[in-house]
């Protein structure tokens, strides 16, 4: 039941009222299905070895330890590694959103002559690809070897999620842009100052996966790079991981399961405490008295 | 003659006047665009020059024929029919159930009157994206295990043996939906919550009045509404239907849940392991994305005739 | 006149100085080598005594370049011709396509430069061939490392120390199932396994008392031949026995989806009483301390050779002519002869004895001191700095000694007493498949099959066993990729 911005209250049935028990039942259900696993993420991470492999899933933190995480820091590469990552994901974001929205508007537009074919050919590069060594070769052409823009301009555009912003235009009613049309507006400012923000709730969903995307950079790395001062953070936690549990050489063990569980929780914290601030756009009423009639 | 060239007369004004028209619009394109020509579409051109390259510079015929050499062995397996079978069967009941439920899910949360609990339940649905399927794999462990398990301590309590859930041909796909229903519902339906929440409460008010049940307001307002979206990543999941989830599976499987478990991916993986050629990869990529990419054409034909579509 | 004899023996003397000079101060040039061994302290790697010495001695600066990805990456950097100088290959079949396309160098035109690091690997040379040359430096393999584990704690409880051990198989699991049976980890419910392990491996040693190993693996017998140890009569009472263990629940069901660390875990914890591992999952330093809170009075021993019915007492396998890593050098050198001569002499000094010392145990002086009889004695402080050092190590190294040095005395008579545990020639990886034989389809068949036969899905009668010999020989080539593979083994080790 969605309330009214007006604030009148639609008076609740009797079904309703079983249909909004049963609605909470069932997230509650799947509420504890999703978090406790989560919980055993992070308390795993906190916790002496011996007690997560006596304890099995329910651990309690009786003595809470912070050796996994100091290992992690041990590693001379991670801070450096968190802000490579950092920028990848911020510079990257802003321009895949850019490119995938320049793209997504216009093909938006019904009458855009060519539409269909320009659509195809960006779908067939879904399925189709030169592959990594002819991607590699063009990468070393344009020079981008070895910088940090390799890590963010092979994978910025991505058809699927252009073709999800360019699928919530297409449902926007087309009076409200006409209507911009009339009074003057260019095709930009349209996009900017009605279209975007109309989209808000979408727009800041397709901005998500990209950042998710970007912040799991891992093989650009090893394809494009080799300087070790660009590499990304995924690329040192699995380092740090691997080299922990590989050949007998790794003089030093910390046991596996914490140093996962902790290099888990620290690759994950920043990118999910970014989804509350995007939570604040899925506000309902966005379109409220958009359209007249 | 006199009229055909009226006809092109007319033909070229109409085109310049609809590319005074929409200029701008292509102007907007152009960076997206160089980047598809640059990055995409550069590189499948590259592939043709490098084997040719390749071939004057080393003076070796064999990389084309090499590549069908490949698709030959596939096809000839004694497992390609099983191979193909089990990429199908998972990856289709996978993209029904996860369809289904990324969608209820979303119907769910919209139907939550409690705010606060429904921002949590949202926050927390969506977590599980971010674990790799190796950390996934040990809390299911966990739960799983035969020796050990969770679920299994309960069941031998109740009658004695336990179940190999893991290791079973008959549990083994049950666990592969389950748990990649557990780890990608939150993520997929946050999609849907974005369309569902730009709906005009205008429309649920309307309804209301005019005396649509909670049910009937459901299904006229609040479906239409993602029918688009919905109608659109389903055409383009069917096309990846021949990646049954590789990250998942490799995970999880064994020799023991080949018969059931055992998918074209990780068959050519295997087939890396055992040195064969890097073609077969290849090969048999490029037999996955024809298929892909003929099924987006006929999806999406079929969807045209309902007005939706990708073009 | 004096000024003019003057002016041209000034002349003389400076064009004496300019030619002096450049011999006196040698260019020091860099190179890069790319492979997938990485020190755990990556930042050791940019700068450290190892480098310093071969700008010192050689005149070469090496890069380290690691990179987990070396299927993809080389495939891409062949292809736009910018290979680094040496580079590690990550198996047999990329070696030959590599050799075949003209990329790799061929080492055998080059032997005269490189006479101790051929003599180094002399004994699995044969494993970096392709066509008959040399082709990439075969590293020298590891020592013997796998073993069985048991409680030593527990066994003592029921009076059985290392003297009065049975040797033989069935004395061993007599005794194991007795021990099964009593809850040793106290935890009231008859759960304990008997032997547990990653992956097929777990059961080597109990195929090894029949003179057998896993399926699918090409074994060298005493008199050079080569054959699956599948083929061989005693196979059928080795699955007998093993299905019959796992049918009542000795072997642990969850082999396949166990990690190595899992694995030792299970037997820390009390829950498996024997654990198949090789000794560093068991031995090393770091590994003992974290799991002596576990069980601070465990005492894992190793079970040793246990002789069969059949008379044999293997352990397990052990890839002997095969290698650990695989190094070749970038066949464009072969147009720089001075730069190539410096590459290689790099690769030929870390086979010399000076050139292992350093890799293996870092400076004279200042990491070690020469005891007497020449015995290298590492100072105990300095271990951990020289940690990183193997990375370096392209022919390999003696690794009984380095192992000891390293792991110190706790874990050595452990790392002496595998290696002497007797092994069968594990020949598979140095075997290329033929193109008419598809070994994911054969592999494929063998492992479900066998698994099934163990695990009771499938009748294991010497009917049922001699049908899926047939079927192996018929539908998969099996036979035929056998004799193949003889001649193939016989043309590479020239025996």
């Amino acid at each position: 039941m969605v309330r009214a911005k007006t604030g009148n209250r639609i008076r609740e049935t009797g079904s309703d009222r079983v249909i909004n028990a049963a609605v909470l039942v069932l997230l509650a259900v799947l509420f504890v299905i999703w978090f406790f696993p989560m919980l055993y993420v992070v308390l795993a991470s906190v916790t002496p070895y011996e007690d997560v492999v006596r304890a099995g899933l329910l651990i309690l933190p009786s003595r809470p330890t912070f050796t996994a995480y100091s290992f992690l820091f041990s590693s001379t590469g991670i801070v450096g590694s968190f802000l490579v990552t950092l920028t990848v994901t911020i510079v990257g974001t802003l321009l895949s959103m850019a490119l995938s929205i320049l793209l997504a508007f216009p093909l938006s537009k019904k009458g855009l002559p060519g539409r269909a074919l320009i659509t195809k050919l960006l779908v067939f590069t879904m399925y189709f690809s030169g592959g990594l060594i002819p991607t590699y070769m063009m990468v070393r052409r344009l020079h981008l070897l070895n910088t940090i823009w390799a890590l963010i301009i092979p994978g910025c555009v991505s058809t699927y999620n252009m073709l999800l912003l360019r699928s919530y235009f297409v449902s926007m009613p087309d009076e409200l842009l006409e209507a911009a049309e009339v009074d003057g507006s260019g095709p930009l400012r349209t996009l900017v100052q009605i279209a975007l923000p109309l989209s808000l709730p979408v727009t800041m969903s397709v901005m998500l996966f990209y950042m998710v995307t970007y912040w799991n950079t891992y093989y650009a790395y090893y394809y494009y790079c080799y300087d070790k001062s660009l590499r990304p953070l995924q690329v040192v936690l699995m380092d740090l991981i691997r080299s922990a549990t590989g050949e007998a050489e790794a003089d030093e063990f910390v046991p596996t399961i914490t140093v996962q569980m902790a290099a888990v929780v620290f690759s994950c914290v920043p990118i999910v405490c970014v989804y509350p601030f995007i939570q604040k756009y899925f506000t309902t009423g966005i379109m409220l008295g958009a359209v007249k009639g | 003659m006199h009229k055909l060239e009226r006809k092109n007369g007319q033909k070229r004004q109409r085109a310049l006047r609809l590319l005074g028209k929409y200029w701008p619009y292509y102007l907007m394109m152009l960076s997206g665009l160089v980047y598809f020509a640059l990055l995409k579409y550069a590189p499948m051109y590259g592939v043709l020059i490098a084997f040719k390259d390749f071939k004057i510079k080393k003076g070796i015929w064999g990389s084309p024929w090499v590549g069908l050499q490949n698709f030959r062995t596939f096809f000839t397996s004694t497992y390609c029919s099983r191979l193909i079978g089990n990429t199908l069967i998972i990856s289709f009941t996978k993209l029904v159930l996860s369809s289904f439920m990324s969608v209820f899910f979303a119907l769910l949360l919209n139907e939550c009157t409690k705010r606060r609990f429904k921002r949590l339940v949202q926050t927390v649905s969506y977590m599980p994206h971010f674990l790799s399927w190796v950390i996934i794999y040990g809390i299911v462990y966990l739960f799983c295990s035969e020796s050990a398990g969770y679920i299994n301590r309960i069941v031998r309590m109740l009658t004695g043996s336990a179940i190999p859930i893991m290791t079973s041909n008959t549990y083994f796909r049950g666990l592969l939906y389950f748990t990649e229903l557990w780890k990608n519902t939150g993520y997929a339906s946050i999609i849907y919550m974005s369309v569902i929440v730009g709906i005009d409460p205008g429309l649920y008010e309307a309804a209301t009045i005019d005396g649509a049940s909670r049910w009937q307001r459901i299904v006229h307002i609040t479906l239409p509404a993602i029918r688009s979206t919905f109608i659109m990543l389903t055409i383009m999941n069917i096309s990846k239907i021949m990646n049954a989830g590789f990250d998942q599976i490799y995970v999880f499987y064994s020799p023991q849940v080949y018969q059931t478990g055992d998918i074209i991916d990780t068959y050519v993986y295997r087939a890396g392991l055992e040195e064969m050629r890097y073609g077969l990869s290849t090969a048999v990529g490029l037999f996955k994305n024809v298929i892909g990419f003929t099924l987006v054409f006929t999806t999406n034909r079929i969807a045209q005739k309902w007005g939706e579509g990708l073009w | 006149m004096k000024t003019r004899i003057l002016a041209l023996v000034c002349a003389l003397a400076l064009l004496l100085c300019a030619l002096g000079a450049p011999a006196l101060a040698d260019d020091v040039i860099t190179i890069e080598v790319l492979s997938d061994a990485n020190a755990s302290d990556d930042s050791a790697l940019e700068s450290n005594f190892v480098r310093d010495r071969f700008k010192e001695k050689l005149g070469v600066d090496v890069a380290w370049n690691y990179n987990p990805e070396l299927q993809t990456t080389l495939n891409m950097r062949s292809m736009s011709d910018d290979l680094p100088e040496i580079f590690a290959v990550p198996s047999r079949a990329m070696l030959t396509e590599l050799a075949e396309d003209g990329y790799v160098l061929n080492l055998s035109d080059y032997a005269d430069q490189l006479p101790d690091a051929f003599a180094f690997i002399e004994e699995n040379i044969a494993a970096g061939k392709v066509g008959g040359d040399v082709y990439a430096i075969a590293t020298r393999p590891y020592a013997f490392r796998a073993a069985t584990w048991y409680n030593a704690k527990w066994f003592e409880q029921c009076g059985v120390t290392a003297e009065n051990m049975p040797d033989t198989l069935e004395g061993f699991l007599a005794l194991c199932r007795d021990l099964v049976a009593r809850d040793l980890d106290g935890n009231g419910q008859n759960d304990t396994i008997g032997l547990t392990g990653t992956k097929r491996k777990t059961l080597r040693q109990l195929f090894g008392a029949y003179g057998c190993t896993i399926p699918n693996k090409l074994v060298c017998t005493a008199d050079g031949t080569i054959t699956d140890t599948m083929l061989s009569p005693a196979y059928y009472d080795a699955l007998c026995c093993i299905r019959e263990l796992w049918a009542e629940g000795f072997i642990d069901h969850e082999i396949f989806s166990l990690s190595d660390t899992q694995a030792v875990e299970k037997a820390m914890t009390g829950t498996a009483l024997l654990v198949s591992c090789d000794w560093p999952s068991i031995k090393k330093a770091g590994v003992v301390e974290s799991f002596l809170a576990l069980d601070p009075d465990a005492r894992w021993e190793i079970v040793g050779e246990l002789t069969g019915p059949t008379g044999d007492r293997y352990v397990g396998d052990y890839n002997a002519q095969s290698y650990q890593r695989l190094y070749a050098v970038n066949a464009d050198l072969a147009d720089e002869p001075e730069k190539l001569s410096k590459v290689l002499s790099v690769i030929n000094y870390v086979a010399t004895e000076e050139g292992l010392e350093l890799t293996s145990y870092g400076v004279e002086g200042e990491h070690w001191s020469r005891g007497e009889n020449g015995a290298v004695n590492v100072f105990p402080e300095k271990v951990q700095e020289i940690n990183f050092s193997w990375v370096y190590q392209l022919c390999g190294r003696e690794d009984l000694s380095y192992c000891r040095m390293k792991f110190g005395e706790a874990a050595w008579p452990y790392i002496l007493a595998t290696s002497e545990q007797a092994w069968l020639d594990d020949v598979t990886k140095i075997i290329d498949k033929p193109s008419w034989y598809n070994a994911t389809d054969a592999e494929t068949f063998i492992s479900e099959s066998v698994m099934a036969f163990i695990s009771g899905d499938a009748e294991l009668t010497p009917e049922s066993w001699a049908a899926f010999l047939e079927k192996l020989d018929t539908t998969y080539q099996y036979g035929e990729f056998i004799d193949y593979a003889n001649g193939y083994y016989h043309e590479l080790s020239g025996k």
